[in-house]
């Protein structure tokens, strides 16, 4: 099994090298962070870190999504020291509302584009909603961007999906690592390097499979899961397998191509109706052969809280739904009520044997 | 003239048996429809709150005819919309655009629109938890706005018809009616999705975004063509444009009205019904204009004669629309008036052009929308406001766990105190939480006796 914090030393390595490059800082799944790379900034995703102190929260008001509220201060946190720019694709209303709050409050662009919300609304609008904002972006940091450049990395961001649906289908990379490297600020040549390196037997086998669905996961959800002896084999969160599930296609304009698989490929569950989201799901339920969900929404989060219900009528499987705040984190609550949960499929598993 | 008073429905019980019966008989909506004692909708607060409307039993009303009708006209829109169904029209749920759709609806012959949104009010007047209980049980509990009211109400079956169409609009809305709109789907209802651009994002995009709504209003006019089998008619919606720009500018002359520098002239209840009045005329566009033409009429006649309510000096801005309306009232009784508002619904605000594409002049009302875009827009609107109704104070009524207030409160608070004016910023507590309601109370209270004391300052 490959061990996931040693990608923090890889990013250490790589400081060095990334120091003279502007860091450009983007908010979720509609981003391509290719498109950043091949202007020669560093893309880096804004999610929870280590590091962030949750006592800086004083812009959204507390009954605001506790991710959108964390925001600010995580990007206080070291490694978005120096970011030149915020960018980010419409997706849900607090995630506008967010964008547009970081406008008012930061000194360096903030962009928002339009993207629809619901399915094939009207893509050449959007679609130059997306190449303008990105101009726009490049133009404000006097960056260029390297059409070369970005026609070579796709697919060097292809085969790192294909190498990480891989690994997952052979159970030979744990969750935590996934969602490192979808926080991860490396450039896509170190992620692959990154994977070359490391140890990719296959786990021994747990005996209970999880989805773990939901908001935006913390630092430690995850940890606390696996403590419990199970094993997270399929993670629809938006920093799990979610982000490297869908290719984009090599030929034709890049652009047209990233679009399709960022904006109108986003499975996202605030998009309309939302019945691929949940096929989706239902997908990776049978082919991992997952026996239980944790499905976790973080409060005030409503595109994920709210679809709660549904989904737990939906999926046909024992959902464990349990609530949380990034900015007062429930540890020892969630730790009980996973253990709980694990137990109960646990013994579900033995009667069933 | 009689002297201008807010009474109460024991009051306005006894002052009903003044009206002559002809008048009664002679109130009705949908005057295309044959003679029927059904469509009469002149009765006093008590009628309605015999049908379940508990919370009119607490509050004030206006004494005048015109207000009465008023009153009568919004709280009849349900059975209305049933009736509508029974007599063959198509029905139409829009939800979340608040108002900006509904003209391109009533240009089809035979059929009536209504906002399934504004059912948040109801578990209030009704002081009632039913709704709210109803939409738990399907999974939207107290993390969700008010509007989850509206789930419990497509749920129950028993506050609308099952409408022909609904169409729910998504993208640059709250996350709250998206969840509604998720929820009525999964428990058998279609809902047709209407994509509603962001609008502040890049920039110079605003010519773009008018054409991408034209023409998403050009599909919507085809659906509806299905639905009710007519074809649409440039022309029909023209003269429907018409209409609605007619309701539109009575809105805009009451609302001045009301902040003018004399007596108090109108409640803020019935300031809010009139300005509600433009998202879907409660169910008849021509009956609409009549109510509203009246009540014109009978404020006109108030400002000129000076006859307002005595004490009520303190000028307030009230935004966003408070689901309790009793919270108006209350302010009404500690001597505030309501001078300005800014009720989240600008979209259905401006004259809609008359002349060019069809669509887009649409197209270029919902772009005025008060949530579709930057905090700073709204908070300007609200500045606006306040500079136009010379503000004393400013009193923000927060919906918990929407998904606009908690980004919009802090600014607004930011500028109208920039402004020199007081703010006060509370969230309306669910039916039943008496003290949190008390604690309300007991803050508008101290907020409005401290802005007397800083006027009487002032005054020297």
């Amino acid at each position: 099994m490959i061990e996931s914090n040693t990608i923090e030393d890889w990013e250490a390595a790589y400081a060095e090298e990334a120091k003279n490059k502007p860091k450009i800082a983007y908010l979720c799944l509609r981003v391509p962070p290719e498109l950043i790379e091949a202007a020669g900034a560093i893309p880096i995703r804004i999610a929870p870190r280590k590091e962030f102190d949750t006592s800086i929260n004083g812009l959204i008001r507390s009954d605001g999504c506790s991710f959108c509220r964390s925001v600010p201060a995580i990007l206080e946190t070291p490694c978005y020291q120096n970011v030149k720019a915020v960018i980010g694709g419409n997706c849900c209303d607090q995630m506008r509302r967010l964008l547009d709050t970081l406008g008012e409050s930061l000194e360096i662009p903030v962009i928002l584009y339009g993207a629809p919300r619901t399915w094939n609304a009207d893509r050449s609008y959007f679609q130059v909603e997306f190449q303008q904002a990105f101009k726009y972006l490049f133009d404000q940091l006097d960056l260029q961007l390297d059409i070369n450049c970005l026609e070579s990395i796709i697919p060097l961001y292809n085969k790192l999906r294909n190498r990480i649906a891989e690994l997952r289908m052979a159970n030979s990379m744990s969750n935590g690592l996934l969602q490192d490297l979808a926080r991860s600020s490396l450039p896509v040549i170190e992620k692959l390097k990154f994977l070359e390196q490391i140890n990719t037997e296959p786990s021994g086998n747990q005996p209970i499979r999880l989805l773990l669905a939901g908001s935006i996961p913390g630092v430690w959800e995850l940890a606390e899961i696996e403590k419990c002896g199970v094993s997270v084999v399929a993670d629809v969160t938006c920093l799990g397998d979610r982000v490297f599930q869908f290719l984009v296609k090599e030929s034709g304009n890049p652009w047209e191509n990233l679009y399709d698989a960022y904006v109108e490929g986003n499975l996202c569950p605030h998009r309309r109706p939302v019945d691929p989201l949940i096929d989706n799901i239902k997908r990776m339920i049978d082919e991992r052969a997952v026996q239980g969900v944790v499905y976790r929404s973080v409060k005030y989060c409503h595109p994920w809280g709210l679809l709660a219900d549904r989904m737990k009528q939906e999926l046909n499987l024992p959902v464990l739904v349990v609530d949380d705040d990034l900015t007062s984190p429930a540890v020892s609550n969630f730790r009980t009520r996973v253990g709980a949960f694990v137990e109960m499929l646990q013994s579900r598993s033995r009667r069933r044997a | 003239m009689i002297p201008a008073k807010q009474i109460n429905y024991r009051q306005w019980h006894e002052l009903f048996k003044e009206i002559p019966d002809e008048r009664v008989k002679n109130t009705r909506y949908y005057h295309h429809l044959p003679d029927a004692e059904w469509s009469q909708y002149l009765f006093p607060p008590s009628t309605h709150a015999v049908y379940g409307n508990r919370l009119l039993r607490k509050m004030k009303f206006d004494n005048s005819p015109a207000a009465l009708r008023l009153w009568g006209f919004v709280l009849s829109e349900s059975e209305r919309i049933y009736r509508a169904r029974q007599a063959g029209m198509k029905v139409v749920a829009v939800v979340g655009d608040l108002g900006a759709i509904t003209p391109l609806v009533y240009s089809f012959p035979d059929t009536v629109a209504f906002y399934p949104d504004c059912l948040w009010w109801t578990p209030f007047l009704m002081e009632s938890r039913v709704l709210f209980n109803e939409a738990g049980q399907l999974g939207m509990g107290e993390d969700c706005c008010f509007v989850r009211a509206a789930l419990g109400a497509f749920s129950k079956r028993a506050y609308f018809p099952k409408p022909n169409l609904i169409i729910g609009t998504v993208g640059a809305t709250c996350d709250d009616m998206a969840a509604v709109m998720s929820g009525t789907e999964f428990i058998g209802n279609d809902v047709y999705y209407l994509e509603l651009p962001a609008r502040d994002t890049i920039p110079g995009n605003q010519q773009r975004q008018l054409s991408f709504l034209a023409d998403r209003y050009r599909e919507v006019a085809t659906r509806l063509e299905a639905v009710t089998g007519h074809s649409f008619s440039e022309d029909r919606l023209h003269e429907t444009v018409g209409k609605v720009n007619l309701i539109r500018s009575l809105i805009s002359e009451v609302k001045d009205l009301a902040a003018t520098t004399g007596p108090n002239p109108m409640g803020g209840m019935e300031m809010m019904n009139v300005e509600f009045a433009a998202l879907s005329y409660y169910g008849d566009l021509e009956e609409c204009t009549a109510v509203l033409g009246a009540f014109r009429d009978e404020m006109k006649a108030r400002v000129e004669q000076q006859n307002g309510y005595p004490d009520q000096p303190l000028r307030i801005v009230w935004v966003t629309p408070p689901a309790d309306p009793i919270l108006q009232n209350y302010a009404e009784d500690l001597g505030a008036r309501i001078v300005g508002s800014e009720y989240v619904i600008n979209q259905s605000t401006p004259a809609l052009k008359t002349e060019g594409d069809v669509f887009e002049n649409l197209a270029e009302g919902q772009l005025a929308g008060s949530l579709m875009g930057s905090s700073r827009f709204r908070v300007d609107l609200v500045v606006d406001q306040v500079r136009r109704a010379k503000a004393d104070g400013v009193i923000i009524s927060g919906i918990f766990a929407s998904t606009h207030c908690p980004y919009e409160t802090r600014p607004i608070i930011d500028a109208v105190r920039k402004e020199g004016v007081p703010v006060l910023a509370f969230d309306v507590v669910a039916p039943g939480k008496k003290q949190l309601q008390s604690q309300i109370n007991n803050r508008m209270e101290a907020f409005i006796e401290s802005l007397r004391m800083r006027r009487s300052r002032r005054a020297g």
